[in-house]
Order: C-alpha cells, then sequence, then structure tokens
C-alpha cells in the first residue's frame, strides 16, 4: 500500500479511541492529519495512546474559551475533511457542527462519530465502547450459557470496529466529492457499527432462526469446535474440525474415537504448539490461543510485516494498520500537544501573528509540555504478586525482548 | 481506461465465498459501486449455511452479499470480466481459491482497471499463509480470544463471523485506497488483507504492555474496576460510571440510593478490588428493583452512561433502530420481508447505498451482466 491520501487534510476534533483509530489509518495512508485536543486538560499519555497520536500533527485549542470556536472556523475552512467524535450537543453549542462547517466549506467531508448517531431518541445521549457491546447485542453473545454475559477482550473492540466504517466511509465520500464536488455529512455511531458487525446472526434470527445466546465455545455445526487446555499454565489451543477432518483429527492425536473429552486428555499432556503444528500439518485448523507474548513474536505477524518499529531512543515494535500485508510503516512518535499550532493556524488557517499571539494571550490556543511517550512506572513484586492472584496477569517475562531475535 | 472519468460507476468483481471478502465487497455496493457476485455453479456454500444456535438458513449470505448482482462465469470469462471491472475482490489463498473454484494464481493474473483485493485468514504470504482456519481459529491466533471472557473460564469465542466482518472492512478500506491510489497513476494495485492482522490491531494495548513491560495480560473479571453488567429485574443492564475505569461511584450511590457506596474505600478501581465482595452486596442487589430500561433512564438524568445488554430481539424492537432504520426493510428474492442490517453508517450528500438485495440463485444475472460489462466495452 502507497501512500493514496497524500495532500488530504484532516481535522480531526477527538477523544478516547474511535475517531483515532480512524484518523490513524488515514494518517497511515498519507493524510496530513491535524489533532485538535485541549492544550488546557492535557493529561499525561499512557504508553498505549501512543499509537493513537502518531504521525499526527497537535494543535492545542480550548473551545471553552471565547474565540477559539473561530479558530476552529477558520482551520476547517481550508481542510478537506473536518471530523469529531463528541455529542451532537458540543458540536452545535460551538458552532462547528456540519451547516455552519458547509457554509465556509463548501465540499467538506464531514464525520460526527457518535454514540446512537447524531438523530432519533437516544441520539444526545453518550456512550462508550464497552457499553457499545452491549447494547447492539455483542455480550449476549460471548461466555459460558450459565454466565453472566461477556465481553469483548479489549475495551477498544467497538472503538476500532467503528474506527473502520468510519475509514470506509470517509474514503468513499473523498472519491464522491472528487467526482461531484459535493459535501458529505457522514453521520456514523457506535451502536450501528456494532449492530452491523453481528449483522449475520441478526439476519439469520430475522430468517427464522434460533435467537442468538451464550454458547461457550462450541458451535454444532462443526465435530469439534472449542478451546483445550494444554500443558503449561493458561496455555490453551483452539481447534475446529468438521466432520470431513475426523479421520485426520483422530490419526494426528491418536485417538481411537473423537470426543470431546478424548480430544482434551491428548491435548493436555502437549504443549500447545506442537498439538497446533500438528493438526495442521495433518489439514485441521487449530492454532494456538495467542497471548500477547505469543503475539509479539509470532514469526508469521513478523514475517508479514506486520509491526512497525516506534520510539526514537528505543524503538520498540507496535501494529501496523488493520490492512497490513506490507505497507512500509512510518511510525513517527506522538508529538507534544500543541507542538504544531503555529503551523496549524498560520499556514492552513490563514491566521496572522497578531491574531495568533491574541488567541495565546487569553488561552484558547496553548501547549501542553511533551511528557510522552511515557512507559509506566515498574510495578512492584508486590503488587504483580497481588495482580496475578486475581487473575489480572497470566505471568510476568523478565525477559521480553525476545522480539528482537524474531525481528531479525 | 485508467482515468477518473467523472459519474461512471465503479464497478467491483467479487469472487469469494464465505463472508470475509464478500463483506468488503457488499460495503463497495454500500457505497454505490456497481458489484457483481461469480459464484461456483453448485453456488456459494453459505447459501446453505445454518447459524449456530440452528435455522436461518442462508441469513449469513444475505447479509454479506446485499446489493449485489451474482453470475456464473468460467475462468475465461472471470478474466474478461475481471478487465472490465475497477476492483477484483476474493480470498486468493489456497483455501479460497479452493472453495471459490478458481485457479491458484488468480491473484497475480488478473488484470482489473485498478486494484485486486485479497481477504484471506492468514495472508497470502508468511509462513503460515496455507494454514487451514475458522472463524474462532482467527481470533486465537489475533490474540484477542485469549482476552475474552472471565478469569475463571477459558478463552472464549466472540460472535460468529468476528474476524471475517473485521477483515472485510479492513478490505473494503484497502480496496478503496489502492483504487485511489491506482486512478492516479494508472498502476494496478494487489493488495492483500489478512483476516488474523485486522483482528490483531484490537489488542495493540497488550502487546505494547508485552514488550515493553513483559506483562501478559490475561480475560479479566468484568468486575475488576466497576462492575459492568448487573440483572435488573427484567434483564441485565451495563453500568459504567463514566469512560474510564478508575472513575469514582459517588453518582451510582446516588441512583442506587446506597450512601456506603459513597465511601473512599469503594472509589478507585484498586479500592474496589480490594474490597470486592462487600462492594458487590451493596452494588447489585439494588438493580433488583427496577428494569433494565428503568435504570438506563434514570442513570442518564445523572449523567451517568449506562446502557442496555440487549439481544438481537431487543434490536428489533428498539426505538433508536426504528427512528434511524437502521435495521433496513428488505424484501427477499422469495417474497419475505425481513430486517436486516443496512449500511453502517448515514450519509447525507455522498454516494447511494445499495439498493437491491442478495442474488436469490447463483447465474440470477449472468446474461445481462455479461451483456453490459463486456458487449459495451
Amino acid at each position: 500500500m502507497d501512500r493514496p491520501l497524500e495532500g488530504i487534510r484532516v481535522l480531526a476534533m477527538e477523544q478516547a479511541v474511535a475517531l483515532p483509530f480512524a484518523t490513524r489509518h488515514l494518517a497511515d495512508l498519507g493524510a496530513e492529519v491535524i489533532r485538535v485536543e485541549s492544550h488546557a486538560r492535557a493529561r499525561p499519555p499512557t504508553l498505549t495512546e501512543t499509537d493513537l497520536v502518531r504521525n499526527k500533527l497537535r494543535w492545542g485549542l480550548d473551545l471553552g474559551v471565547e474565540g477559539a470556536a473561530d479558530l476552529f472556523r477558520r482551520v476547517a475552512a481550508n481542510v478537506d475533511i473536518v471530523a469529531h467524535n463528541f455529542t451532537p450537543r458540543v458540536m452545535r453549542k460551538f458552532g462547528i457542527d456540519f451547516e455552519p462547517i458547509r457554509a465556509i466549506n463548501p465540499d467538506v467531508i464531514y464525520l460526527s462519530l457518535t454514540g446512537f448517531g447524531t438523530t432519533g431518541p437516544w441520539g444526545e445521549r453518550p456512550l462508550f465502547g464497552p457499553g457499545a457491546e452491549a447494547v447492539s447485542g455483542h455480550n449476549v453473545m460471548i461466555g459460558e450459557p450459565d454466565a453472566w454475559p461477556g465481553r469483548p477482550g479489549t475495551i477498544v473492540y467497538a472503538d476500532n470496529n467503528t474506527g473502520l466504517n468510519a475509514l470506509v466511509a470517509i474514503l468513499a465520500a473523498l472519491d464522491h466529492r472528487d467526482a461531484t464536488g459535493e459535501a458529505v455529512h457522514i453521520d456514523l455511531s457506535l451502536y450501528e457499527a456494532g449492530i452491523a458487525h453481528i449483522g449475520a446472526a441478526v439476519t439469520e434470527r430475522a430468517f427464522g432462526g434460533a435467537l442468538p445466546e451464550r454458547i461457550g465455545n462450541s458451535d454444532p455445526r462443526y465435530l469439534v469446535h472449542d478451546v483445550f487446555d494444554a500443558q503449561g499454565t493458561d496455555r490453551h489451543v483452539a481447534i475446529a474440525a468438521h466432520e470431513d477432518d475426523r479421520s485426520a483429527l483422530a490419526r494426528a492425536l491418536g485417538l481411537t474415537e473423537v470426543t470431546r473429552d478424548a480430544v482434551a486428555a491428548a491435548v493436555a499432556g502437549r504443549t500447545a504448539e506442537d498439538v497446533a503444528e500438528t493438526l495442521q500439518h495433518a489439514g485441521v485448523a487449530a492454532y494456538i490461543v495467542s497471548d500477547p507474548s505469543d503475539q509479539s513474536l509470532d514469526p508469521h505477524l513478523w514475517a508479514r510485516g506486520f509491526f512497525g518499529l516506534l520510539g526514537e531512543d528505543e524503538p520498540h515494535p507496535h501494529h501496523g494498520p488493520a490492512f497490513g500485508g506490507g505497507i512500509d510503516l512510518e511510525l513517527n512518535p506522538a508529538r507534544a500537544v500543541g507542538q504544531d499550532n503555529r503551523y496549524v493556524m498560520s499556514s492552513i488557517g490563514g491566521l496572522t501573528d497578531e491574531e495568533i499571539a491574541a488567541a495565546e494571550e487569553v488561552g484558547s490556543t496553548g501547549a501542553a509540555p511533551n511528557r510522552g511517550p511515557v512507559v509506566r512506572p515498574p510495578t512492584t513484586p508486590e503488587q504483580y504478586a497481588i495482580r496475578l492472584d486475581r487473575g489480572e496477569l497470566s505471568r510476568v517475562d523478565e525477559v521480553h525482548d525476545r522480539w528482537r531475535e524474531v525481528s531479525s | 481506461m485508467t482515468g477518473t472519468t467523472a459519474r461512471t460507476t465503479n464497478r467491483a468483481l467479487d469472487l469469494s465465498t464465505g463472508v470475509g471478502a464478500a463483506y468488503a465487497a457488499r460495503m463497495l455496493a454500500e457505497v454505490g459501486w456497481d458489484v457483481v457476485k461469480v459464484e461456483p455453479p453448485s453456488g456459494d456454500p453459505l447459501r446453505d449455511e445454518e447459524s449456530r444456535w440452528g435455522g436461518g438458513r442462508g441469513g449469513a449470505f444475505a447479509f454479506a452479499n446485499y446489493g449485489k448482482r451474482g453470475i456464473v462465469a468460467d475462468e475465461s470469462q472471470i478474466l474478461e470480466l475481471a478487465g472490465a471491472a475497477h476492483v477484483v475482490l476474493g480470498d486468493f489463498s489456497p483455501s479460497g481459491c479452493h472453495d471459490s473454484q478458481i485457479s491458484a494464481g488468480m491473484f497475480a493474473a488478473l488484470e482489473p482497471r485498478r486494484a485486486v483485493a485479497s481477504v484471506s485468514a492468514f495472508g497470502l504470504t508468511g509462513p503460515r499463509a496455507n494454514w487451514a482456519s475458522s472463524d474462532m481459529i482467527v481470533q486465537a491466533a489475533s490474540g484477542l480470544m485469549f482476552l475474552t471472557g472471565e478469569a475463571d473460564q477459558p478463552p472464549m469465542q466472540l460472535p460468529p463471523y468476528a474476524a471475517a466482518v473485521t477483515g472485510g472492512l479492513a478490505g473494503a478500506a484497502a480496496a478503496l485506497a489502492a483504487s485511489r491510489s491506482a486512478a492516479a497513476d494508472g498502476r494496478v494495485r494487489r493488495v492483500d488483507v489478512s483476516m488474523m492482522e485486522a483482528m490483531a490491531t484490537h489488542t495493540y494495548g497488550q502487546t505494547t504492555n508485552y514488550v515493553y513491560n513483559g506483562e501478559v495480560a490475561r480475560r479479566e473479571q468484568c468486575v475488576k474496576q466497576a462492575l459492568r453488567m448487573v440483572p435488573a429485574s427484567d434483564r441485565f443492564v451495563y453500568c459504567a460510571p463514566g469512560a474510564v475505569a478508575n472513575v469514582d461511584m459517588r453518582g451510582v450511590a446516588v441512583l442506587l440510593d446506597e450512601p456506603r457506596l459513597t465511601e473512599d474505600r469503594f472509589q478507585t478501581a484498586e479500592g474496589r478490588m480490594q474490597n470486592y465482595q462487600e462492594y458487590l452486596d451493596l452494588f447489585v442487589p439494588p438493580f433488583q428493583r427496577k428494569t433494565a430500561q428503568e435504570w438506563f433512564e434514570e442513570a442518564e438524568r445523572l449523567h451517568l452512561t449506562f446502557s442496555l445488554v440487549q439481544t438481537v430481539d431487543d434490536l428489533f424492537a428498539c426505538p433508536q433502530v426504528a427512528a434511524r432504520e437502521s435495521l433496513r426493510q428488505v424484501t427477499a428474492p422469495d417474497g419475505r420481508v425481513v430486517a436486516m442490517p443496512g449500511r453502517p453508517f448515514r450519509m447525507e450528500g455522498g454516494p447511494p447505498e445499495a439498493l437491491r438485495p442478495w442474488p436469490a440463485h447463483p447465474g440470477e444475472h449472468t446474461e445481462e451482466v455479461l451483456k453490459e460489462w463486456l458487449v459495451s466495452e
């Protein structure tokens, strides 16, 4: 993939994850992304936030200060895409919702990324990613049948999926604008993106299928479809075998009869890696249930160039874009809040030095010190012991730079 | 051939079976592209697939192929149609080519106007490109499954086709991006999207913490930071006082009329974990007093971001879904009217959304498509 969005400018009033994840991809595709955030309320970045801020310019703007919305409009008049993930009420209050922006930028692409959409009885409600997974129907399908509803394994699941929808919508809107000169307002919600993500299950139900509910790891359409405990602590292998795979599975694991218990017994004394390799050699779908350590060392991901290295002094692996596949990753470390104020206001917004100085004087624009990227302070052995005991962590590895060997 | 002639409808040829690449192609249909699905004469096996829970035959096929015309074509016709298409999509892995009954090597051989986009389980390169897969296997490989579920449970699978839909979205984005590059310079692009990588992007927080700190994160109790899903009198309600786990519980104490929840020890995630059982005893029982919907409304008045824990049937009855027509009323080829997810985003201005249902049977539009795409060139 090259940089098809070279020359496209994006002004993103963004927070949390969904929109930053989308604009990170726009930046990966070559767009100039300006992240707008309050310098007054800037917090020290966490380690993982560096992934959401990388490759972006940063403009410190405090919309609560009089005159700040004017500055926003001055810049918004000269970009291709304006995007936000605040509630519709916030954008209206500052006069930077779609209509006022279109009035000054007639072919703007404007993305409203909200909880429930900009209309409807729930349109003004806030919503965060984990709540979106619950309300859009995911959680009732995750977990053992007799357990309470489960959750996807990261708090960014709904956010990222919505971000991918945003990416598709923006790319399509750009093509449309280029062909017609028309402005486009994209109205995307965590809720509707979440519903679409389980769209197959929704449609199957509409077609008269049974109500989706928690079913553990089983899937009755398969001969074996489950996760099995392998040798070691918290090591597992996933196996998905069809009826056609019966004899291959039996031969590979030395079973006389294929039952769940027989497979479990055969797997228990072997490593997850050994079982996965053996079954794949026999043509049966299996993979270790990859933990964060396995993932960061996965030879397949490294061979495909999924990871890039980020960090000036001591580079570490960071994920590439969702469409992966050999993009030449250019991962520029996070810049400080407000580091690009002058460029944004002067070169894009056309503000004079006097206007910028006046804005700085009243505090509508400003900068926050660069504190990141931040590596979390070391946790004490006692704290780790508590976290391990609670089951928050599987283990803590003293040596965790083996990725250097895999990467070379 | 490669120009950006205004207002000509872009064409996509979808050679896939299953959900991943098909969903990518459906997304193109949802932004105004003319999408044609090529099926083997026996049809995409997904047409006969029932749901994980039984029944609902063909629902996944309808969902992944909404808005497309369907044809049956031999390999020479496919090559010819590809030349008339802007983008060709498919799963060009060995197993994908086998399922679609197309030759291995098709990925390199196709010459559309702009791009060939593959969406496969593990991608087309790398040591495990040929590994057998299922959606759950991709979830396991991606790192997401290890983290899904409760601390005292094994890793849990996600809802059906989670990896395929995520890969499909990444594939649609890649196809549009590649098409844009090719439109600019006339060079055909080939993009290779892996569902494993698309799913792996969800876990950047956990891998980053590992490579910097050595922490192997795992499944957490949903109660770790603030109890998130609690049974109300009728069904579960999702309660999170705010955006971050470490938020205090004072607002919830007011909502539940339980002043003891204002004690300092319950105001941080760590404090709640250290006093877990007492916290649960105070927090969980009051929810039995009202329905989930009532808690949802009351929390809104107190500016707490609660949510509902809805089933698929709840979606069909949801006032927000109805008001925004998030579920599209579709007349199926057999005359049934069904509600299924429409375009996941609304657009004011912008390209039209898909306006036809999925192809009723393999080859339904063969004649008209061959005529339009090949004769008029």
